[in-house]
């Protein structure tokens, strides 16, 4: 029956997928004269050329550091959505390490990525400790800390580290010491994709392979059971929290040390918010958040490229994402196949019996 | 036989140019009835008389999506790629040497030719500082004129999109030649924080009208549209920017047209225009920037109907008599590139109200 | 300075708190209709998007602001009709499904945009209309008084009248009655024979309907375009304000103007180099403050009824 049940929800995700992308052709019909070609490059721009996959590797980083990080705290049962937030100030502290702290090779990465990870752990730890010890909302406290961080981060970039000679509101650029450098001459790909990996294995191992992440996944299956059976629940509330913000940081960090090589933002970049599409998709599961990132990164490269090469707004990819999110959440999207395959497992047990 | 070849090579030649392929991306969106229209503006007149093939690809707010558009572009088969601002300055001084068999243009800024290997690049600049002088000495003849919609107050307004280098310029001009008028001038300095917020651009404006302003010049691209919905609102006076915006919002909203004076136009359009028709021609000066002038109708205000029939004959002839003493070089209007922060500072706390 | 002074405490200062607050606090009603059932209502964000767009589009169909504000509130009703659709019959988790609906919306909007008029950024090709502004005899003549309350946007008064009908239909009416049983214990409101998915049905198109009218007034009276995502976390600052206010409109009321005060005082107080990133972040950090201050003392009434419950 567990096989069973995996299947389904690989078959249910597949068919969520396969419902937008129709969709997706079927806007297209009403938005072109030529919905063929624009659905071609929708499907197979981000693998026609070398430098579209790269750009496609690119997109996908920052998504596994969101997904990873909104896995997390879902495990729990905890609904802290700040991951943007978290994110942003974590780009913020990356700035600041970046630009003050000694220029030592490689160590200087480091240091930098520890700071992102800290300011993001930091920005979670308030709403889990409200959570934990007044009972109040994460939903609404971390959303809060998004504009908090939003508006604190940009005050500290406009203010204290800002280039001024430079030509936009961006901070100095960093010293080549906390770059994520590029590894191909003609290509633009940066080593972030290999840290994102490499965190959703630790990520895995974590909540898989340890005493925490087993509390953790308790504390979210049952509460009460969790308590009962001596778990102290409102340990768990917080370090699930503050483990999501360190993941979180990175993503921000790890993004502007290799594309842009300095604090670029003017508005949130919205990863946080793509991150709860990507840990829907992978079911929070930390080595499914990998091909769910790629996939969601798959969708909005080949939208980009379309847009490029067509002229047609990108911004369908939005719509086909929404529908993504509410039919895979939607129990009662294929809830009879479901209901069947349970009632099956228990007619079988019966015969057993 | 030789002479032959020659005539064939010359006819290719021509030929090949005469299909010139041009894009121009832009890193916003159409539609700020300023900058970027310009640039469209002249894409489209080159598109009409010298026969070139161009596209034009909005590539929206996210700038993860810059770097790669302008690689994919690169990659095909344009002749000619067209960007501005400073935010694709690093990309280009990076993606440019990576492409010497193409042409690029960038308007706005310039590449770093210490940087190396840029001979395929001509950078456009604007002396925006020349033409704001001429705006700032309107405004400062206008405010105390008695006209209607005046009050006694020496106060005018300034709204930027950004505290940055190129806004700046047109900050400096405009304070010195609202000084040049009138020594003991106010000016009430805003700056939105993003080219793309029209609302928020109206809200500042309302302010400083508040504030005692009955005229302000708008520096700031779709946000300035908000600019000139104040101006409306209140019934005050303002001045268009980039483009002629009084001509461009008159069939639309023939009242709004009414509140614009003049617009201080950077000729983006005729720029690029010219920078395309040399590039067919031969004589384009890649590897080289090039700063336009009133003298180079890069910029100067615009004289339309508006103009004539707002702003009376004796100050029409003193903007003339100064346009005229810039020219010869009688008036020296400092810049803000290159000008030291502290300078800056004081300049504006001079005319602070 | 003495200019800047007048501009601070002048009244068309606080005339611009009360725009500005305009939308800020339908937001906030919207959240309060929907939260008193005890449903997070996440996508007010993307019902006012569609609202402020299709407000504007049928307005320049049109040519008709009123038929515009109508199309807008419609397109925010039936937004609201399908969030509830998939919330209460496909039984999607209402906070996902919310994040689900702004996506929806910040996507649809820019690409129907895009499909009617070929800008990807904003409607300012199109001539659309705004609705009027009003002045209210008697008030208007007063001095000060006249300058602050009279000449708004006729849905700033729509907004503040809400107020007052929101806090009466929630506690004064059979329906609200409802609302706040099965808000406070859907359970319990089931066993008395109350209709818990109806109940919370007419919640969400409440809200819907109060979210449709905050994004009409952003592109036909604060503006009068559509830029796209121009709600810039509007519908969220109201869930804040709601927040703030406990289930009372009244609360939402205060709520919104905390906000809005800080909106507008961000803008003027740019004159004197006051960081407008810092003004606007204030409200923010009194909402966390606020919510852990209501959440520690609900706490301890908790606290406090169950220690005499064990001492009876």
């Amino acid at each position: 029956m567990r096989n069973k049940m995996v299947l389904f929800e690989v078959v249910r995700t597949a068919l969520t997928i396969a419902i937008a992308l129709l969709l997706g052709y079927l806007i297209l019909i009403f938005a072109t004269d030529d919905p063929n070609t624009a659905f071609k490059w929708f499907i197979y721009g981000p693998i026609s050329r070398l430098r579209r996959f790269v750009e496609l590797l690119n997109r996908a980083t920052p998504l596994i550091f969101t997904g990873l990080a909104v896995s997390i705290v879902f495990q729990a049962e905890i609904f802290n959505i700040g991951a943007e937030g978290q994110l942003f100030f974590g780009a913020v502290a990356a700035t600041f390490a970046a630009l003050y702290f000694p220029q030592i090779p490689f160590l200087h990465v480091i240091i930098v990525l520890i700071f992102a990870m800290a300011a993001g752990g930091l920005w979670a730890a308030v709403p889990a400790y409200m959570k934990a010890k007044w009972n109040a909302s994460e939903l609404v406290s971390s959303l809060m800390m998004n504009y908090v961080a939003f508006y604190l981060g940009l005050y500290i970039i406009n203010y204290h580290m800002r280039d001024v000679n430079a030509g936009f509101l961006v901070s100095y650029k960093f010293p080549r010491t906390a770059w994520l450098p590029r590894l191909l001459r003609r290509y633009n790909l940066y080593p972030g994709i290999f840290i994102a990996l490499g965190f959703a294995i630790l990520v895995w191992f974590f909540l898989y392979r340890t005493k925490y992440g087993y509390e953790l996944r308790m504390v979210g299956k049952n509460k009460e059971f969790a308590r009962f059976s001596g778990i102290k629940v409102e340990n768990v509330i917080i370090y699930s929290q503050i483990i999501s913000g360190m993941v979180a940081g990175l993503a921000g960090a790890v993004e502007i040390m290799g594309l842009y090589k300095r604090f670029v933002w003017q508005m949130t970049p919205g990863y946080g918010f793509d991150g709860i599409i990507v840990a829907l998709l992978a079911r929070n599961n930390p080595l499914a958040v990998i091909p769910a990132a790629f996939l969601v990164a798959y969708m909005r490269t080949g939208a980009l490229i379309m847009g490029r090469m067509t002229g047609i707004a990108p911004e369908i990819v939005m719509m086909l994402q929404a529908i993504i999110i509410l039919l895979i959440t939607a129990e009662a999207f294929l809830s009879f196949w479901k209901k069947r395959i349970i009632e099956k497992a228990a007619m079988e047990q019966e015969e057993k019996k | 036989m030789k002479k032959l070849l020659v005539v064939l090579l010359a006819v290719f030649v021509v030929m090949s140019f005469a299909q010139l392929k041009v894009a121009l991306l832009i890193n916003g969106t159409l539609g700020d009835k300023s900058f970027f229209d310009s640039a469209a503006r002249g894409i489209k007149m080159a598109e009409k008389d010298l026969g070139i093939k161009a596209t034009i690809i909005e590539m929206g707010y996210d700038q993860s999506a810059w770097r790669p558009t302008l690689e994919d572009i690169a990659d095909q088969d344009y002749d000619v790629i067209i960007v501005g601002t400073w935010q694709m300055q690093e990309i280009l001084e990076d993606v440019a040497p990576m492409y010497p068999e193409k042409k690029f243009i960038i308007f706005d800024t310039t590449v770093d030719y210490s940087k190396g290997d840029l001979d395929n690049v001509y950078s456009i600049l604007y002396k925006q500082n020349e033409g704001s002088f001429l705006a700032g000495a309107l405004a400062a003849m206008i405010t105390t004129s008695g006209m209607e919609k005046t009050n006694p107050q020496p106060i005018i307004g300034f709204l930027g999109g950004m505290d940055i280098p190129v806004i700046n310029d047109f900050l400096v001009g405009y304070i010195e030649g609202a000084k040049y008028i009138n020594p003991n001038i106010k000016v009430i300095i805003s700056y939105a924080g993003a080219f793309n917020d029209p609302a928020k651009g109206k809200e500042l404006v309302l302010a400083q009208y508040r504030q005692g302003a009955d005229i302000s010049f708008n520096v700031a691209g779709e946000t300035g549209i908000g600019l000139l919905e104040a101006a409306k609102e209140m019934d005050k006076w303002a001045i268009g920017v980039d483009s002629d915006q009084a001509l461009i919002v008159e069939e639309k909203d023939p009242d709004m047209a009414w509140h614009i004076v003049t617009s201080m136009m950077k000729n983006v359009d005729l720029s690029i225009y010219r920078a395309l028709k040399l590039t067919i021609e031969g004589k384009c000066p890649y590897g080289k920037a090039e700063a336009l002038g009133i003298a180079e109708k890069g910029i100067g205000l615009a004289d339309n109907k508006y103009y004539e029939k707002i702003v009376p004959k004796k100050f029409r002839d003193k903007i003339k008599e100064i346009e005229k003493l810039i020219l010869e070089g009688k008036i020296k209007v400092d810049t803000a590139f290159g000008m030291p922060r502290e300078k800056l500072d004081e300049l504006r706390n001079s005319v602070r109200p | 300075m003495n200019e800047l002074v007048h501009g601070i405490l002048s009244p068309q200062f606080f005339y611009s708190i009360l725009r500005v607050t305009t939308p800020i606090l339908f937001a906030a009603l919207a959240a309060l209709l929907s939260d008193v059932a005890g449903s997070t209502n996440i996508g007010i964000e993307g019902m006012m998007l569609m609202s402020a767009f299709w407000g504007v589009m049928v307005s320049a169909w049109t040519g008709s602001a009123w038929i515009g504000l109508l199309a807008g509130v419609t397109s925010s009703v039936l937004l609201s009709l399908a969030l509830a659709y998939f919330y209460l019959n496909l039984k999607t988790d209402l906070v996902l499904a919310g994040i689900a609906f702004n996506i929806f919306s910040s996507g649809a909007t820019v690409f129907l945009l895009y499909l009617f008029t070929g800008d990807k950024g904003s409607s300012s090709s199109l001539k659309s209309y705004v609705l009027p502004k009003i002045d209210i005899p008697l008030i208007k003549d007063i001095p000060v008084v006249g300058d602050i309350l009279s000449g708004h946007h006729v849905l700033t008064y729509i907004a503040f009248i809400s107020v007052f009908v929101v806090q009466y239909f929630i506690y004064k009416t059979p329906l609200g009655l409802r609302l706040r049983a099965v808000g406070e214990n859907p359970d319990a409101a089931q066993s008395v024979g109350i209709s818990v998915k109806k109940i919370r049905y007419i919640s969400m198109l409440l809200s819907g309907l109060m979210a449709g009218f905050g994004g009409a007034f952003l592109s036909m009276g604060y503006v009068s375009w559509f830029a796209r995502d121009m709600t810039n976390g509007r519908g969220f600052i109201g869930l804040a304000a709601q927040a703030l206010g406990g289930h009372s409109a009244f609360g939402s009321m205060w709520g919104s103007l905390l906000f809005g005060l800080a909106e507008a005082a961000s803008y003027t107080l740019q004159a004197i180099r006051i960081p407008s990133e810092f003004t606007n972040m204030l409200p923010f950090i009194f909402t966390i403050i606020a919510l852990a201050i209501y959440a520690r003392s609900k706490l301890l009434q908790i606290k406090k009824i169950k220690e005499e419950e064990k001492k009876a």
